[in-house]
């Protein structure tokens, strides 16, 4: 197996910067979610990876070599693509064995091979089949098999799920999970999906606009985005945003707009020295708000009215007016209140994050 | 509320409408109609009544396939000329237009913008305009008066149209079937082979099967550059029959036209479907 | 290393081809224009003596009209005319029936020209065996007329018509299935008749296509004479000698290469202009993505 090392690579198209100068490594075995919005600048750099781009200029390293000149042919990666790309005119026998025929390989030296792979996958039935003949799911995996049968270093999924039904998706999702877990082959997953990648990543690159936003394992990008874009883009229903001053009040810090009032704990007070100006935006996940059909005394509640309620079976989400903008509450509680009633909602100051409104950054960067 | 009321015409209008318009389609396409099937009865009979309806049914207009007609060489001859030219016009376009259609598609140069409208623009360029100038060029070559010369011109006029077509059919080969043959481990050049060239065989199809036809009804170019009777083709042929035998033996000239067009005929038959799509780009007329 | 690019070979056929057949004889048409070449295929040089010679030639005010007769009624009755009704009708009935049609009027572009000829000769045939002369005795019990000595203009317009039609016929069709359907409904909803539907719906979304028509057609036919040489070779006295089959004759029955030549400069020049107008017109830009492999070998 083999690390994968990129330098401040930058593609461009002409004038269009898709990638932007970014840098990133995926360590031996680890499995790399690239995370973004489409248009990101995601698939680029899968292609860079794979040799079918050539880099505007930055540098890509595949364990100790650089490989900015090396073919796709020459890189020993296996790759999956969304549409899965299997040849139309091939049987799924010989899309599979096609990688090992490149190598010269006759048919009694892989045969072998190819049924171990295909027994592995489930897919051993469909042998003779054209891929027009089986379902997106077992195209799937025959897209897998084709990408893994040479026992690539490298494996690189562009956005393989996608054309999946909800169902089929959340199944491969765990075997594709457990296909490189037993592998341990060094993945770089490319995705628009956060529940993918939050699922199945052992870290995660946050894209956007062609740029880095934020590298961390699953639990840092939930639990401490480094900016507003991961912020919002990460958590569903997404994260609420409040304009806000920071004001200090009888030696008690809050975040102050003109409707609510929420306390900074004193975990984040350090960080506030980050901060250039007073000026910054409050973000509190659905999740992190408790709403009370009562005021209760001896909390800090923020006053509202209930919106409207979206049932989500298990859960409800409480859309809550305050002042003018919308909050958005998640909570098992099912709490019998009516559309236009007066509701209070309980911010935990534990989970509040707090950003610089000018630079959009966080300020436990 | 007012009462729901429809008039008769309301009522019917859609299908008196349709009524009309099928009609007037019959009545404009009559006489193309009329004039193939004078085609096919003309040459099966020794007289027709009212110009289109058959007489008397005989074979004796097609005696020119065994017995050749005087004056005029024998027409196996003839027919293995056009055939050659048809085919061979073909052979060259295919393989020049899978060729250049795929580096047009799918190759990233400096020069591909350029060349793009290149062959656009003569694809449209009225090259019957530059008869005088080949002549020229066939005449310093040796090629006048040779199948060869008309083959290699026919051809190569032809090809901005094959790589216009073939270049579409590689356009629409979804750009991740080519990564994952790269990535599975071959050049440019094998993937072309192994994996993109048996996914446009359709292409390859209507290409061959267009430049075949049009070679085959060519007609200036022979008419021009062709002089001696052993040279020549169907069209220069039957274009001569015509010349001798106008008002006098339709019998003879109908048989002689209706084997001529019988590959036409053939391949009109078999693929009209694909006729409406593709022949768009191919002009004439 | 840095093997050589295989696009080279995958270039190299189209590219002598083309330049042998098309880019060399424009340029060798230009020259020739300048010579007073004949049969014996001497370069003698004679200057812009070609061009003064055409203003003088007294064929050319005829040639021009003709011309222009051919070029402006086969354009309007047929090459749009016919074309924009037969899309518009048989996209009006069902697909089985609009199609019928349509392959029908495919017949004569594929039809070997020289045969096609002759299916006209026989129509216009002077006696009452001909088509139109049994079609005007059995409906007006008229006597049969010599279509092709008193109307041989209306022959060579039906016959190129017939062919031309079709090439807009497609274009049309199929700009007329791409219109959201949305609109063709929302128009029959809000109470259009068919007129009304084809005319504030359909034509304002395909007048694109209309104009290139027009244009394509346009130069086309100025630059065609193969049925005309076919069924009346110009005749009869010169009544449908167009400029395209003068310029043939010129080169190829006169032998004034040099003339010829010069005659058909002014196609060259008609061409090179419409195809500077096909660039514009062409979304040159949207037309051709840019290929997404940089893998050279």
């Amino acid at each position: 197996m083999v690390s994968i090392r990129v330098e401040n690579l930058k593609k461009y198209f002409r004038k269009v910067k898709a990638v932007d100068d970014i840098s990133f490594e995926v360590k031996n075995g680890e499995f790399m979610a690239l995370l973004g919005p489409s248009g990101c600048g995601k698939t680029t750099t899968l292609l860079t990876l794979a040799g079918i781009y050539k880099p505007t200029s930055g540098k890509i390293f595949f364990g100790d070599y650089l490989v900015n000149d090396v073919q796709p042919r020459d890189r020993n990666i296996g790759m999956v693509f969304q549409s899965y790309a299997l040849y139309p005119h091939m049987s799924v026998y010989d899309n599979i064995s096609f990688p090992l025929k490149a190598k010269g390989s006759k048919k009694r030296e892989f045969h072998d091979r190819v049924v171990n792979i295909v027994e592995k996958l489930g897919i051993g039935h469909l042998l003779d089949r054209k891929p027009s003949e089986i379902s997106g799911g077992q195209q799937q995996r025959v897209a897998l098999a084709r990408a893994l049968i040479k026992e690539p270093q490298i494996f690189l999924l562009d956005e393989p799920l996608s054309n999946l039904d909800a169902r089929l998706r959340v199944m491969m999702r765990a075997e594709i999970k457990k296909l490189q877990n037993d592998l341990r082959i060094t993945t770089v997953y490319v995705t628009h999906d956060q529940v993918e990648a939050l699922t199945m990543a052992d870290r995660i690159a946050v894209f956007s606009n062609g740029k880095i936003m934020q590298i961390g394992d699953p639990e840092e990008i939930y639990n401490r985005p480094q900016n507003i874009f991961v912020a919002q883009f990460i958590g569903n229903p997404p994260m609420n945003f409040v304009e806000a001053e920071i004001k200090e009040v009888e030696g008690i810090t809050f975040a102050v707009s003109k409707n609510l009032k929420i306390r900074i704990d004193d975990t984040l007070k350090p960080y506030l020295k980050n901060l250039n100006s007073p000026n910054v935006i409050v973000g509190i996940r659905p999740e992190d708000i408790k709403i009370y059909k009562n005021k209760e005394l001896n909390r800090d509640l923020t006053e509202g009215i209930l919106y409207v309620i979206e049932p989500l079976g298990r859960d409800e989400i409480y859309n809550v007016k305050v002042g003018e903008s919308l909050l958005k509450v998640i909570t098992e509680e099912k709490l019998k209140i009516g559309v236009g009633e007066r509701v209070y909602c309980e911010f935990d100051a534990k989970k509040v994050h707090i950003f610089d409104r000018e630079s959009e950054i966080s300020i436990r960067r | 509320m007012n009462e729901y009321k429809l008039t008769f015409w309301q009522m019917k209008k859609e299908k008196i409408t349709k009524a009309i318009i099928i009609t007037i389609l019959i009545v404009i396409t009559l006489p193309i109609i009329l004039t193939y099937t004078w085609l096919v009865l003309a040459s099966f009979s020794t007289d027709m009544k009212y110009g289109i309806i058959p007489v008397k049914l005989t074979l004796h207009n097609w005696r020119f396939l065994w017995k050749s007609i005087e004056g005029y060489p024998p027409i196996w001859q003839v027919f293995f000329n056009t055939l050659i030219l048809a085919l061979s016009v073909m052979g060259l376009e295919v393989f020049a237009t899978i060729l250049g259609g795929y580096a047009l598609s799918r190759f990233k140069f400096r020069m591909r913008e350029t060349l793009l409208k290149i062959v656009l623009v003569i694809h449209a360029f009225p090259s019957i305009s530059l008869l005088v100038a080949i002549y020229y060029i066939l005449k310093i070559t040796g090629l006048i008066d040779t199948l060869t010369g008309v083959i290699l011109l026919k051809a190569s006029l032809e090809i901005p149209w094959g790589i216009w077509i073939m270049k579409g059919f590689y356009d629409q080969i979804p750009w991740e079937v080519e990564f994952a043959g790269l990535v599975d481990g071959y050049s440019r050049v094998q993937v072309w082979r192994k994996v993109i060239l048996p996914l446009v065989k359709p292409g390859i199809a209507v290409a061959g099967i267009f430049s075949f036809l049009s070679g085959w009804s060519e007609f200036v170019f022979i008419n021009t550059f062709i002089l001696s009777q052993n040279t020549w083709t169907l069209s220069t042929y039957v274009k001569a029959i015509i010349g001798d035998f106008r008002f006098v033996d339709y019998g003879l000239l109908t048989s002689i036209s209706l084997f001529y067009i019988i590959p036409t005929i053939i391949f009109f038959i078999f693929a009209n479907k694909y006729l409406l799509r593709v022949n768009i780009t191919g002009t004439k007329g | 290393m840095k093997k050589r690019s295989p696009l080279f070979f995958f270039l190299l056929p189209s590219v002598v081809s083309v330049s042998i057949f098309f880019a060399l004889p424009v340029i060798l048409t230009g020259v020739l224009s300048f010579t007073g070449m004949d049969y014996s295929f001497k370069w003698n040089f004679v200057g812009i003596q070609n061009y003064i010679d055409m203003i003088g030639d007294f064929m050319i005010s005829t040639v021009v009209k003709n011309t222009f007769v051919y070029v402006f009624f086969t354009l309007l009755l047929f090459n749009l005319g016919t074309a924009l009704l037969l899309a518009l009708f048989t996209t009006t009935v069902s697909d089985r029936a609009g199609g019928f049609f349509r392959t029908i009027w495919m017949l004569p572009r594929l039809t070997p020209s020289v045969v096609y000829g002759l299916m006209w000769i026989w129509a216009f045939d002077p006696t009452d065996y001909g088509l139109v002369n049994i079609a005007r005795k059995l409906l007006f019990g008229l006597p049969p007329q010599n279509w092709l000595q008193s109307d041989p203009m209306l022959i060579i317009v039906v016959a190129n018509g017939f062919v031309g039609a079709s090439f807009g016929m497609i274009l049309f069709t199929s700009a007329i299935k791409s219109i959201p359907r949305d609109y063709l409904y929302a128009a029959r909803v809000d109470g259009g008749s068919w007129f009304f539907t084809v005319r504030k719906v359909i034509l304002p979304m395909i007048k694109w296509q209309i104009l290139f028509v027009t244009a394509y057609q346009t130069l086309s036919l100025l630059t065609s004479f193969e049925y005309i040489y076919i069924i009346t070779d110009g005749g009869p006295a010169f009544a449908t000698e167009v400029w395209a089959l003068y310029t043939y004759h010129s080169a190829f029955q006169d032998f004034r290469f040099g003339y010829g030549a010069a005659l058909s400069m002014v196609l060259v020049g008609i061409g090179i202009v419409s195809a500077l107008f096909y660039l514009k017109f062409f979304r040159f830009k949207e037309m051709i993505k840019e290929p997404r492999i940089e893998v050279d070998s």
